[in-house]
């Protein structure tokens, strides 16, 4: 398996993925700078924990980066095969279908939490840099950083087994829409819907659902590519 | 009993309601290089596509190195190199970085890539991105890396497709070295001049059909070879030598040189005005247009 993930990242070579994670990182915390840039004053008189309500502010913006972070990376790494038709060429040699299929999915879950890491990294830094003077809330900063990103899974999985198994990107990309769509909205949907789960308003409930759903999506995305002849 | 290294048995291919393989029992032996021969859309991609299990049959079974593809196809397939249809590479990564991606999953030795590289002639371009690379060097970097990891056997579907006729030849000069190396390879095209001039076993498929399974040689055979001889007159030249009119020309079929010498020297005793004589060499190209057409009207 380690050796297929190398392989894959050997593939996607120059395709910006370090790029794209430290720019969804980095928006995401940007979006705070102008914030606390423009009107620091009003917003510490929001809330007195200062640090909470910083962190709440980064928060709404973390879910739909995710998910158009995830989106974007699964159409990339399918795309890389589907440009020239190399599936016929992967899926002939001496490897399992599943396994190179499982490689897609782990080489786009390290980037993601590469980008959480970077996330964690730019919301301390920025933080310390506003100088709250209050005691820095170290695990709510990791929580927020890298959970989201296993409530995210469902979507993730899905959005791979649709780009790899559609006879177009076209599909993948309009599906792809559509999810974004949906958890930029999620706010006005019940707390099951799977758009709502990266929001973590129920930690515990999103994560579990998340974690068991996007294993689920995963299985049986694989299961479909392995039963299907190559493109 | 005849071991082949690759054997079909009742190969079948079923899209939907419109068959593409039917019973297909192809017999390949080792070190041969089998031409694999037929119109477009005849159904030799969908065969080679089997052969290498990137299609599950529909029926029928598939035999490489006497194992069950089937049952064994990561075994067998780390024996197998092949090139299907058009080449498939990453066109944003190097020639050398290309090999390198099949490389660490092959797991063969680094300075496999230079070689296979050196033996293709792309050396020169080894880091030169593959997305500006003519045709005929994409292709030869997709045998380059069919023949990564030293395939006993090598399958190679239509690979001089679009290719012009300096890449054609220099392609068939790489495949007969290879096959003096004692590699096997499966060869397929829809031009029989193609594959007349390196295969060693030729097999024809047609709407799906395996249609002949033979020699080189004994393809060869089938084609009966005529000796036209133009004179000024027909019939007294028929009288001299027998054979058949057609026109203004005589033909006979059983000749040989000093025959042939014989015949002139009757016709020009006879005072008879000699103005041709032509071997007419009856192609191979009609016979495989003949079998063709025969499947096609069954």
């Amino acid at each position: 398996m380690m050796l297929l993930m190398k392989a894959e990242l050997a593939k996607i070579k120059r395709k910006g993925f370090l790029f794209l994670a430290f720019l969804g990182a980095f928006g995401v915390v940007a979006m705070q700078m102008v914030n606390y840039g423009v009107r620091k004053e009003w917003l510490m008189q929001q809330n007195p924990d200062y640090w909470q309500y910083y962190l709440l502010n980064i928060q709404s913006f973390i879910p739909i980066a995710i998910v158009l972070g995830g989106i974007i990376l699964t159409i990339q790494i399918t795309n890389v095969e589907e440009e020239t038709n190399a599936w016929k060429q992967q899926l002939a040699l001496p490897i399992s279908k599943k396994s190179l299929y499982l490689a897609k999915f782990l080489v786009i879950f390290v980037y993601l939490i590469l980008a959480a890491s970077l996330l964690f990294l730019f919301t301390l830094m920025y933080g310390i840099f506003l100088d709250f003077k209050q005691p820095i809330p170290f695990l709510t900063i990791v929580k927020e950083s890298f959970l989201p990103v296993l409530a995210t899974l469902p979507i993730i999985a899905l959005q791979l087994w649709i780009s790899v198994v559609s006879k177009s990107q076209t599909i993948a990309i309009t599906i792809g829409i559509v999810n974004f769509l949906l958890t930029y909205s999620a706010f006005s949907f019940p707390e099951w819907v799977p758009w709502r789960w990266p929001y973590l308003g129920q930690p515990l409930f999103n994560i579990g659902l998340g974690v068991v759903a996007g294993a689920l999506l995963l299985i049986v995305g694989m299961y479909d590519f392995y039963r299907k002849d190559a493109k | 009993m005849m071991t082949y290294i690759v054997q079909t048995t009742n190969l079948t291919k079923q899209f939907d309601k419109y068959a593409a393989v039917t019973n297909v029992d192809l017999k390949i032996k080792e070190g041969e290089i089998y031409g694999f021969l037929g119109p477009n859309g005849a159904g030799k991609s969908t065969t080679i596509r089997m052969l290498l299990g990137l299609m599950k049959p529909t029926r029928g079974q598939v035999t490489i190195f006497n194992q069950d593809l089937h049952k064994h196809r990561q075994t067998i397939l780390r024996q197998v190199g092949s090139l299907v249809e058009n080449p498939s590479y990453y066109p944003h990564l190097t020639a050398k970085e290309n090999l390198e991606v099949l490389r660490m999953v092959l797991d063969v030795p680094k300075a496999r890539i230079m070689e296979v590289l050196e033996m293709v002639r792309l050396t020169h371009v080894a880091n030169k991105k593959v997305k500006g690379f003519s045709l005929g060097m994409k292709q030869r970097l997709g045998i380059a890396q069919a023949l990564l990891h030293q395939p006993r056997l090598l399958i190679l579907d239509e690979p001089t497709n679009g290719l012009d006729p300096e890449g054609i030849i220099e392609i068939r000069q790489l495949i007969k070295k290879l096959a003096e190396q004692g590699i096997t390879i499966i060869i397929s095209s829809h031009l029989l001049s193609e594959i007349d001039q390196i295969a060693t076993t030729i097999g024809i498929i047609a709407k799906g059909k395996l249609i002949y399974q033979d020699s080189i040689s004994a393809m060869h055979a089938l084609a009966k070879n005529r000796l036209g001889i133009r004179t000024n007159d027909v019939n007294q030249t028929q009288q001299i030598i027998g054979g058949e009119v057609e026109g203004d020309v005589v033909y006979c079929t059983k000749y040989n040189n000093r025959q042939v010498a014989t015949y002139i020297a009757q016709l020009v005793t006879a005072n008879i005005d000699v103005y041709r004589v032509e071997e007419e060499k009856h192609s191979l190209e009609a016979i495989f247009l003949q079998m063709i057409e025969e499947a096609e009207h069954k």
